[in-house]
């Protein structure tokens, strides 16, 4: 009976429509370095649906072995005007480059400086090595609900900068998300950059991730908040929260937001904001986790940020009081 | 524009290279370099064992595109060493792998060593936590990982103040003799450290075919058609085989021969790993490309997906003989009355889990033709001797017609005893009359090679107000998987120690092994005792619970002691460390903290609770059980006064060469230099028998030992003779015997003796002590190994999470032959043991494997590595080498009863399924404020 129960805590498990023989082995695919942006969107439509953008190519090759992607073309984005820049401007904010690794922005001192949130969710996807490899704009692209990096880049503002056959366009990254592994991006599309504006003053945050045992580096949950001192609040603060693995994208609960704008914020409103978040989310049940499971650690995990958050925003009040006097 | 050529350097050297589609760096740098240091364990960047530097950032190179390579700056493990005057000069991190023993199988090694050279060059000052962050993810199944943390620490040392490389303090045998006893390298380490070391998949043969199996990937049917017409017309393709094609028998197997090497059409597919074609082709696109095109039809049957299932009534049957593999029985005793006469009984039922060897290096063989009709076959096998003869089997040849030529192996653990691919590849060698390579990948690994059981344990427990046992009854049921494998000695051995190390007076144990169309599950490190040792020890700390008894009192008062009688009708009569291990360990454990087993809650995080926890167990050396245990050894003295020991006895990264060369050192006053070794090769070296059941130190280190000697006595009456004195005036004494005050070395000795027509060379056999089948009475083991962990676990209570903190491991080794080696084996069994309890997990679902990627598989890294203090007990057994006895096992297995007893100690949840899952803590937790 209890191997039977086991089963059935995996049978939600996704299935293989047909199991593959093992070693399908990397697709044979031909590696394309084009000269300009232009050239690389023309040849994205030319070849629509058997090109695919590389940037780091950590995932993309690892996928393809999987035979998730079977493109004949693998176009690198590197080297492609603009995607290798990584900017702060005090009066803008912060552009990072579709080919920027996840090891420069981390080791950027103004990331370290303006964007701490961005620096800790980068630091902690996979390994160094990977880090070397992988890019911020790729994990944004690869739009896995688990990904590390997409809440502290939809809390902070982020903005696509996409390059097109029809030329540029600016998406927030907000509205980017379509479900798993989907994304708005149109035939020939490429995500040249992301920016961020000025962080807003005061603002602190954290990224909370829970694997199983420690081991697993995809999350089972994740939970990103953000916070900073806001006059036209009830509570003198806006705190954001962003959820990662509990749903088809990332999602922003907008009520948890709401409960901790409008109330005083003490030990219960944190848990009434915590409770929202749980009840905002709609995980499944799969291999790594119960649904069930998920929903309380996003309570669980919402509670631990936000108090955190919140205690830094409080000293930093504090602080600042002090400097006046 | 799509690049044809490019151009780069590697280890300064510069190469331009035309582009190959879909080529990594990993496999250009590996196929086309012929820089093979660069290893490949996963292809999925998941190891870190590719990594290498580009542009002296760390990269996996299996996720790199060659093509980007070009115009960048490449260094791989190759590039490290120096070579000044004609002599190498490691690198410091390379000579601090080697002086610190963090080097064992050697497979990941490279990888290790290219990610700490990276951070050295990035961070020359690291702490211990910033070397763990860094090498988060470059993995190591040996699980050497405090001594490369410690070895990568005291090169940065070195590197950043010049001052000679930092010794690790290395304790010394209480049995200690000139060799054996003190440190010693292992000879193996430096060309592993280098990339010079050969394992299997880097050799290339000219002509050399590219084989691929094509598995059957449904659990049960029966095979209807097979179509590999369009297969065979592939261009590039050279042979496509089918069950038809074998010449000599189908069925392979280590004790019963139930598995087809092939599955013929009509015939019975049992699990996703059957293979029903094989293709060899001239690279390994085409043959993938090949095996895609082969059209199997099947007749689906239903699927047996758990041992309890399989004995039901109404079940399909596996097999012609039915789905029980065996029904195996330990009676002492009478358990009824025994239950009477207790004042409590206690019963409960456990489960543990499939898991996988994940091996560092997935299996390679490569069968290679001579023209005189033999098969070369290289392979890293456990068993070379019996890969031969299961060869021979399948090609109905005479077994000499074949010759294994063990290579490194990057690991083993139990699950490179079966034929992997060295059947398939000498069918497709001697149809194409080519080399033949035949690689798993790591998907085709984690499908096809036998796994560690999956049990369901019951035991139920009386005893004595006072503690004292009276009577205990257990009943596995274990999951042997599509063939028996080596499961039926398994699960004997599961079942044999399944009431722990314990002086009891009734026993009755049964067990039902079962088949099922799960993969097989055969021999894996621990041997079915990590699975009763996990049931037992938790109803261990039940009963001490219920009876308010100290859990190492509770153990002491029942602990095998010279004198005891072991379940199995056993007198043990010498060599029993248990109550020392106890003794030792209750000391250390209790040194800063009286009441270890209480838990203690962390005052400013209050949902952070951490506690103690023990186990005990004891584990067999050597087969046992009737079967006769021998080992060959073979040993030469050359002109130029070196020597040479010969077994095919299998290194697989454990130690054994540095075993086998100590003891022929200590025993020829000898220094261990000019000792080689030569193992693993079926022409050259003598039957050593299988690598298993932690025998090599014994067996074929007293087969080494007794040659020496042996030699060694031949030499002494050469020279008595020779120079007409008394022997015992004959001294030997770094590696000169002294001779009335002459001295004559070795190297005249043997050309002395050659010149005499008298061989300095001694082949012997040794026979370990006879031992009785189960259920006869008498000796089963000629020897036991003991032990007891503590381990100290802090569980969040707000997530279910448990992170080990400290492990205390006291071992009954009977005495250290190698210390350095042995600490890797104690370090490397405890992680292995905390990877079964805390994180791996082999998932099947209705006969299909879920868990086939490592990434989905996930063994501990090192950010999981707890401080390990290693407690060294030698009780010498009488006829072990020195006293020796087996300790690759025993290492491993308390582990995760200690873990999952701290558990509970820490927040009152019992662990009865593993690995541990912490959303059932997280469950029962919440449960229990409710």
């Amino acid at each position: 009976m209890l191997y039977r129960r086991q089963a059935r805590r995996y049978n939600t498990y996704k299935r293989k429509k047909t199991m593959l023989n093992p070693h399908p082995g990397l697709p044979e695919f031909t590696y394309v370095k084009l000269a300009s942006l232009d050239e690389a969107c023309g040849f994205l439509v030319e070849h629509a649906g058997e090109a695919r953008l590389i940037s780091g190519g950590t995932d993309l090759l690892v996928r393809m072995r999987d035979k998730a992607f079977k493109p004949a073309y693998v176009v690198d984005i590197k080297g492609l005007e603009g995607t290798d820049v990584l900017a702060f401007d005090p009066s803008s904010g912060l552009k990072i480059g579709a080919a920027v690794p996840m090891n420069r922005v981390v080791a950027h001192p103004d990331v370290q400086k303006h964007y701490p949130l961005l620096a800790q969710a980068a630091k902690s996807v996979a390994s160094y090595q990977l880090r070397n490899r992988a890019t911020i704009v790729g994990n944004i692209c690869n739009a896995s609900p688990a990904g590390d990096t997409l809440g502290a880049c939809l809390l902070l503002g982020g903005r696509l900068n996409i390059y097109g056959k029809d030329g540029e366009r600016f998406e927030d990254l907000v509205t980017f998300f379509k479900g798993p592994g989907k994304t708005s991006l149109q035939p020939g599309e490429i995500v040249t950059s992301i920016n961020f504006p000025l962080p807003e003053k005061g603002a602190t945050g954290t990224y909370l991730k829970l694997g199983r045992n420690k081991l697993s580096d995809l999350a089972i949950v994740g939970v990103t908040v953000y916070g900073f001192p806001d006059k036209m609040t009830e509570s003198g603060f806006r705190i954001k929260v962003a959820l990662a693995s509990v749903a088809a994208t990332p999602l922003m609960p907008p009520v948890v937001e709401t409960v901790l704008s409008e109330n005083e914020i003490t030990e219960d409103t944190i848990q009434e904001a915590a409770n929202a978040s749980m009840d905002a989310c709609f995980p499944i049940d799969d291999v790594r986790g119960s649904a069930r499971y998920r929903k309380e650690m996003v309570r669980n995990l919402t509670r631990n940020a936000i108090t955190e958050v919140w205690g830094q925003l409080q000293s930093r009040t504090e602080n600042g009081l002090e400097a006046n006097r | 524009m799509k690049k044809t050529e490019i151009t780069f350097t590697v280890n300064n050297k510069t190469y331009t290279l035309p582009v190959k589609p879909s080529e990594t760096l990993a496999s250009l740098l590996r196929e086309r370099l012929n820089l093979t240091g660069t290893k490949i364990g996963c292809d999925e960047a998941e190891c870190g064992a590719c990594t290498v530097l580009v542009n002296d950032q760390p990269v996996l190179s299996c996720v790199y595109p060659a093509a980007r390579a070009d115009g960048k700056k490449i260094i791989t493990v190759e590039g490290l060493a120096k070579m000044v005057h004609d002599v190498m000069k490691l690198h410091p991190i390379q000579e601090a792998f080697v002086e610190h023993g963090a080097v064992q199988c050697g497979f990941c090694i490279p990888g290790q060593i290219m990610t700490a050279f990276a951070l050295l060059k990035r961070n020359p000052d690291p702490t211990q936590e910033e070397v763990r962050y860094a090498l988060k993810d470059t993995l190591c199944r040996c699980a050497g990982y405090p001594m490369i943390e410690n070895a990568i620490l005291a090169a940065a040392h070195t590197l950043r103040t010049g001052d000679p490389l930092p010794l690790p303090e290395i304790f010394e045998s209480i049995h200690k003799q000139e060799v054996v006893g003190r440190k010693h390298l292992r000879p193996d380490a430096v060309d592993k450290v280098t990339g010079n070391a050969v394992f299997t998949d880097d050799l290339k043969f000219d002509d050399m075919l590219y084989a691929k199996v094509r598995r059957a990937m449904v659990p049960h049917a029966i095979l209807k058609k097979l179509d590999i017409s369009k297969a065979r017309q592939l261009e590039g393709v050279s042979a496509v085989l089918t069950a038809e094609d074998i010449p000599g028998e189908q069925n392979h197997g280590l004790v019963i021969l139930d598995w087809p090497a092939l599955i013929g059409v009509g015939q019975r597919v049992r699990y996703v790993g059957d293979a029903i074609a094989i293709v060899a082709a001239e690279t390994q696109e085409i043959a993938t490309r090949a095996v895609q095109l082969i059209d199997a039809k099947f007749e689906l049957l239903p699927v047996i997906t758990n041992p309890v299932q399989a004995l039901e009534e109404g079940q399909p049957q596996i097999h012609d003989s039915g789905n029980l593999l065996k029904h195996i029985k330990v009676r002492k005793g009478d358990v009824s009355q025994g239950f009477e006469e207790s004042d409590i009984i206690l019963e409960h039922t456990f489960h543990t889990q499939t898991t996988d060897h994940a091996f560092m290096e997935p299996e390679c063989s490569i069968a290679v033709p001579l023209p005189d009709g033999r098969m070369e076959v290289y392979v890293g096998s456990q068993i070379p001797y019996q890969d031969r003869s299961q060869i021979a089997r399948i090609m109905g040849w005479d077994e000499k017609r074949i010759r294994i030529v063990g290579q490194k192996m990057g690991g083993g653990f139990g699950g490179k005893e079966d034929i992997a691919g060295q059947i398939h590849a000498t069918l497709l060698a001697d149809a194409t009359q080519r080399p033949v390579k035949l690689l798993y990948d790591r998907h085709e690994s984690l499908i096809a090679h036998p796994k560690r059981h999956a049990t369901q344990i019951r035991v139920k427990m009386g005893a004595k107000k006072d503690g004292r046992f009276v009577a205990v009854e257990t009943e596995l049921y274990g999951d042997t998987g599509a063939y028996a494998s080596l499961g039926e000695k398994v699960m004997t051995r599961a079942t044999t120690h399944s009431a722990g190390p314990y002086d009891v007076p009734h026993v009755r144990n049964d067990c039902y092994a079962m088949y099922t169309n799960n993969p097989p599950a055969g021999a894996f490190r621990g041997f079915g005792v990590t699975q009763s040792a996990f049931a037992v020890e938790s109803m261990m700390d039940m009963l001490a619970e219920k009876l308010d008894i100290d859990p190492i009192k509770l153990r002491e008062l029942n602990a095998l002691h010279v004198g005891s009688v072991t379940n199995t009708g056993q007198e043990l009569d010498e060599s029993v460390g248990l109550l020392e291990c106890f003794e030792r360990l209750d000391a250390e454990i209790k040194k800063n903290n009286p009441t270890p087993f209480k838990p203690v809650v962390n005052p400013d995080k209050p949902h952070l609770v951490r506690s103690w926890g023990i186990a005990a167990a004891y584990k067999n050396t050597g087969l046992g059980g009737g079967a006769p245990d021998f080992s060959n050894a073979d040993i030469e003295l050359f002109e130029d006064g070196s020597f040479e020991i010969r077994s095919s006895a299998a290194e697989l990264g454990q130690g054994l060469v540095a075993v086998m060369q100590m003891i022929v050192a200590e025993e020829m006053s000898v220094s261990p230099d000019l000792v080689r070794v030569l193992v693993m090769d079926t022409d050259l070296s003598p039957d050593g028998g299988p690598t298993t059941a932690s025998r090599q130190t014994y067996i074929t280190g007293n087969a080494s030992r007794y040659a020496a000697k042996t030699l060694r006595t031949a030499i002494t009456s050469f020279i008595a003779e020779k120079f007409d004195i008394e022997p015992s005036k004959i001294k030997f004494k770094d590696g000169t015997a002294y001779v009335n005050g002459h001295r004559l070395s070795y190297a005249l000795i043997a050309r002395e003796m050659k010149a005499s027509g008298q061989e300095p060379r001694v082949v012997y056999k040794y026979n370990a002590p006879k031992t009785q089948a189960l259920g006869t009475g008498g000796d089963m083991h000629f020897a036991y190994s003991y032990a007891v962990q503590a381990a100290e676990v802090e569980v969040n209570t707000f997530t279910g999470e448990v992170s080990v903190l400290n492990v205390i491991s006291a071992n009954d080794v009977g005495m250290a032959i190698n210390p350095l080696g042995l600490q890797g084996q104690i370090e490397g069994g405890v992680m292995m043991g905390l990877g079964h309890c805390l994180t791996e997990e082999f998932i099947m679902e209705e006969g299909q494997v879920v868990t086939d990627q490592l990434a989905r598989y996930r063994i501990p890294g090192i950010m999981l590595t707890p401080n390990i203090k290693s407690i060294i007990i030698e009780q010498p057994t009488a006829d072990g080498p020195y006293g020796a006895k087996g300790v690759g096992e025993i290492s491993s297995i308390p582990t995760t009863p200690a873990i999952t007893n701290a558990i509970y100690n820490a927040i009152g949840v019992r662990i009865d399924r593993t690995p541990v899952d912490q959303e059932v803590i997280s469950k029962v937790l919440r449960e229990k404020i409710v």
